[in-house]
């Protein structure tokens, strides 16, 4: 049960997902409620739209400077841009200082991006090409009407120096910059990245911006960052003050990924965690708990409780080659083939099962419910076979979606093992996450 | 084998352009020794990528390895197999690097053997090395294919686009195994799940954009284990991953190690990464190593104020100070031989004699724990590797002596040997300087000329 009801006073489009858990701010200025932005399939018959961002709530107080984090393809550029309304979005509401800006027309639009502006992380994406330097970074202050235009020059140059650029450079377009001096406005070098990272502090102090900051580099975030969303698979799996959450990280994968961050101590990385598999298909989330099929903590179902960490591990290694397959047979030709065994595209199943399964020896029930399943994906049936397993080893994490709890003041953490009845993950580290494929 | 299994010496790679010598590595020296891993690490334009492209052969024109640079490969199967084919390009050298046996032809011999016996087809080699500088290109060629294999950042890139997974692994198994049809299916499948790609045998029909990046940066691992190499050079390969995937692949990397005896050298500018996985580290500065150490000791005992720049600039372990400690300025790229210290002018430890003399590499102290002999003891510790950096003669002997671990740690600074007053270490390196450089500066007139013509 969360510790936080859900906020009755939402929009009736919000997502229940706890969104007052977020409030972390006396004086919010952008308010982002149950944002959800879907990509539509690509292919016309029987295909899942992609939820690139499913139900996000979030503040950003007032000169705060809010870091999301997360893996390629969590959805948080996504939600970024969907924050800007560069995306349309399909449920949920932005407002900012309070105004909807869900509903706004496009001058209004027009008016809130220059507000808010993004700066993107690929250099040379990020650089309009047909601008020279010195007006891409005069832009802001421009629009700041920062100064006199003498002043504003001056300043450019200046901030052009700080991240090692020299004057000269004002009046080069961004193709005549070496890949090198393109990075430095994009940062790499670990030097560089904190050169601007002073200057986005810099700018901070004496424009009184606010910051989204989306990253994937957690050290990053974690210097910069007041508070921090952590994504997975489109949901914010986690939320928190910068400190708190990177010193004790209540949700599994907010401590996979910083456990994941080689610490610059050789002799820090005994107790890593490292998840197994890849991030899911987005086309394909997991049921339940988007972090299901990855988490190291995952709750096992009661009645397999005297099962080792050995057996799972296969278990989990078998299901994950069997999702796979149900997500790669893609055309209904290749279904067909693989029916009539003409397809000698995968390995054969009793093959798998075999490699996988053979060397771990299992109570009659489960060996039964694995030979049933073998048997389905034999008949071409991988679908039925990925159900049962699901029914038979799921337990809650890919039955139910979890909720938002409250953990500490300010953070919340979307995990069922935050509910009374389970272990904390810090208590409990199902050592299945250590991987069978390596 | 004892000594080191891949050894780099006074490695200079330049590229001419009609305005400047752009020297990219200068004067670059590590070791390998067999089952380690060497960390490479620096800022971009540094010279990493271009050191292990050098070692590979892979530098076009503009680009020229110097012919006193050396990189030597010690796997005595491969030594003897090339010493059998070149027969007259071997010399023989006894304990001592001396010339050995008659009718040895040093002028072009690019083969030297230290332990062998034997004659033409018979002739077996305990210790030697190939130099790969001074080796013909189809030599050159067969360490890519077979002994040295490398890794890139960019996986996708480093695939074929239009070939299945499967047909670029059993090609290669074709050409350097010789296996053909159901056989290199079944050894392609094999190392694709060597590298933890599951379910394998589907795998193979897939084309390379069907991978997610971290697959695709297996599969260029297993491509480059489908030589059965010795060493692999990767460079940045875990750069553009995230981070949960980055280290399912540094594990990768570190399993494979252990399975197959690797040696690695892995360029990173990632101290983290660094740590993680490096047994001993060369920091690299405008194209010179400036520190070299265990990686224990770089991390505690920094010595170079380029690395501990470098340390103190990484965001999150500072923890709470509010400015990160940067390092003013970008990297230099070179193009004068070095007469300063290149970092001198970003260093805040630099004095006046910085920009006037080169340092070279001299022993940094103990550990301020077992710092109690002083002088004496540092300056014994000198006395056993001041030959070190000298002149080409006596090279090989003395990297014979600082094989293994690589434990030794050695600093590029006008600081050190820090025992010493500054006079006295200002003279040290004046001195080794001179003698390090004597063959270079003659070479480097004429770098951009004839001298380098008919080397690759």
């Amino acid at each position: 049960m969360s510790d936080r009801a859900p906020d009755g006073g939402t929009a009736p489009d919000v997502a229940d997902d706890g969104a007052t858990g977020q409030r972390g701010h006396d004086d919010p200025l952008v308010v982002v409620e149950g944002l959800r932005t879907h990509y539509e399939s690509e292919r016309l018959v029987g295909g899942k739209p992609v939820k690139a961002v499913d139900g996000v709530s979030v503040e950003i107080g007032r000169g705060e400077t809010f870091g999301i984090v997360g893996e390629s393809g969590c959805g948080k550029t996504t939600l970024g841009r969907s924050i800007l309304r560069l995306e349309d979005v399909d449920g949920g509401r932005v407002s900012f200082d309070g105004t909807d800006v869900t509903t706004l027309g496009r001058r209004d639009l027009k008016a809130w991006r220059r507000n808010a502006q993004m700066v993107y992380q690929n250099p040379t994406s990020s650089i309009n090409e047909r601008m020279t330097v010195g007006e891409i970074v005069r832009e802001p202050l421009d629009i700041h009407d920062w100064g006199t235009p003498g002043e504003r020059r001056e300043r450019v140059s200046d901030l052009l120096d700080r991240v090692g650029l020299r004057p000269e450079h004002y009046y080069r377009y961004p193709h005549q910059f070496s890949g090198g001096q393109r990075q430095r406005v994009g940062a790499l070098d670990v030097s560089v990245q904190a050169k601007i990272l002073n200057l986005l502090a810099d700018l901070q102090a004496e424009f009184d911006l606010t910051y989204m900051l989306i990253a994937h580099d957690l050290s990053v975030v974690r210097h910069i960052c007041d508070r921090v969303g952590v994504m997975y698979l489109g949901k914010l799996m986690e939320v928190g003050p910068t400190k708190q959450l990177f010193e004790s990280p209540a949700n599994p994968y907010t401590r996979s990924l910083l456990s994941a961050i080689p610490q610059p101590d050789p002799d820090a990385g005994a107790d890593r965690i490292t998840l197994r598999g890849t991030p899911p298909n987005p086309r394909d989330p997991p049921s339940g708990c988007v972090f299901s099929t990855r988490c190291p903590f995952k709750i096992r179902p009661a009645e397999h409780g005297d099962l080792t960490d050995e057996q799972w591990a296969a278990i989990e290694a078998f299901r994950g080659v069997i999702r796979e397959r149900d997500q790669a047979r893609v055309t209904v030709l290749e279904r067909l083939k693989a029916r009539l065994g003409i397809d000698d595209r995968f390995t054969p199943i009793d093959e798998i099962a075999s490699e996988l399964l053979d060397p771990v020896s299992f109570p009659d029930p489960v060996e039964g419910t694995l030979e049933e399943a073998t048997a389905l994906v034999a008949d071409g049936n991988v679908p039925a076979a990925r159900d049962r397993l699901r029914e038979a080893f799921g337990g809650v994490c890919e039955a139910e979606a979890p909720e938002h709890h409250g953990i500490a003041d300010g953070q919340v953490s979307r995990c069922h093992r935050h509910r009374p009845e389970y272990e904390e993950p810090g208590a409990s580290r199902d050592d299945s996450g250590t991987p069978p494929l390596e | 084998m004892t000594g080191p299994l891949l050894e780099v010496e006074n490695l200079r790679t330049t590229f001419v352009t009609d305005q400047e010598t752009i020297r990219a590595v200068d004067g670059v020296s590590f070791s390998v020794a067999p089952r380690h891993t060497l960390g490479l690490v620096g800022e971009s334009g540094s010279g990493k990528s271009v050191t292990a492209r050098s070692i590979l052969g892979l530098i076009d024109d503009p680009g020229r390895i110097h012919p006193d640079s050396a990189i030597r490969y010690h796997r005595p199967a491969f030594v003897q197999r090339i010493a059998r084919e070149y027969p007259d390009r071997v010399r023989w050298v006894d304990g001592d690097g001396d010339a050995d046996r008659d009718g040895s032809h040093d002028g072009n011999a690019f083969v030297t053997i230290e332990a062998g016996d034997g004659e033409g087809t018979s002739l077996t080699v305990d210790r030697g090395s190939v130099d790969l500088v001074a080796a013909p290109e189809n030599v050159v060629q067969s360490v890519r294919g077979g002994e040295i294999a490398m890794v890139f950042q960019d996986a996708l890139g480093s695939l074929n686009p239009v070939y299945t997974v499967g047909n670029q692994l059993r090609e290669l198994l074709g050409i350097h195994r010789g296996l053909r049809g159901g056989a290199a299916t079944e050894a392609a499948a094999e190392l694709l799940e060597s590298v933890g790609i599951p379910d394998p045998k589907r795998r193979l029909k897939e084309y390379p954009h069907q991978f997610s990046g971290g697959m695709q940066q297996r599969a260029t691992i297993a491509l480059a284990l489908a030589c059965d190499p010795s060493v692999l050079l990767c460079d940045e390969p875990t750069t553009a991953l995230d981070v949960t995937i980055q280290a399912q692949i540094l594990e990768l990397l570190a399993r494979l190690q252990r399975e197959r005896d690797l040696s690695i050298v892995f360029i990173t500018h990632d101290m983290g990464v660094i740590a993680q996985i490096a047994d001993s580290v060369a920091v690299m500065y405008a194209g010179e190593v400036v520190e070299r150490a265990s990686v224990g000791r770089l991390f505690d005992h920094p010595k170079h104020p380029y690395t501990q720049g470098l340390l103190r600039s990484i965001p999150g372990l500072t923890g709470e100070v509010d400015r990160l400690p940067t390092i003013e300025g970008s990297v230099p790229t070179p193009n004068e031989p070095p007469t300063d210290c290149r970092y001198a002018p970003r260093c805040p430890k630099a004095f006046d004699e910085c920009k006037m003399i080169h340092p070279e590499h001299v022993p940094a102290e103990e550990p301020a724990g077992s710092e109690g002999t002083g002088a004496d003891g540092t300056d014994g510790t000198e006395g056993t590797h001041v030959d070190e950096t000298d002149g080409t003669a006596e090279r090989s002997e003395d990297a014979a002596e600082r094989t293994g671990d690589a434990a030794e740690h050695t600093v590029a600074c006008l600081l050190y040997p820090d025992a010493e007053p500054l006079e006295e270490r200002l003279r040290t390196h004046r001195q080794r300087g001179d003698l390090g450089t004597a063959p270079d500066a003659a070479g480097a007139d004429a770098a951009d000329g004839d001298a380098t013509e008919g080397e690759r």
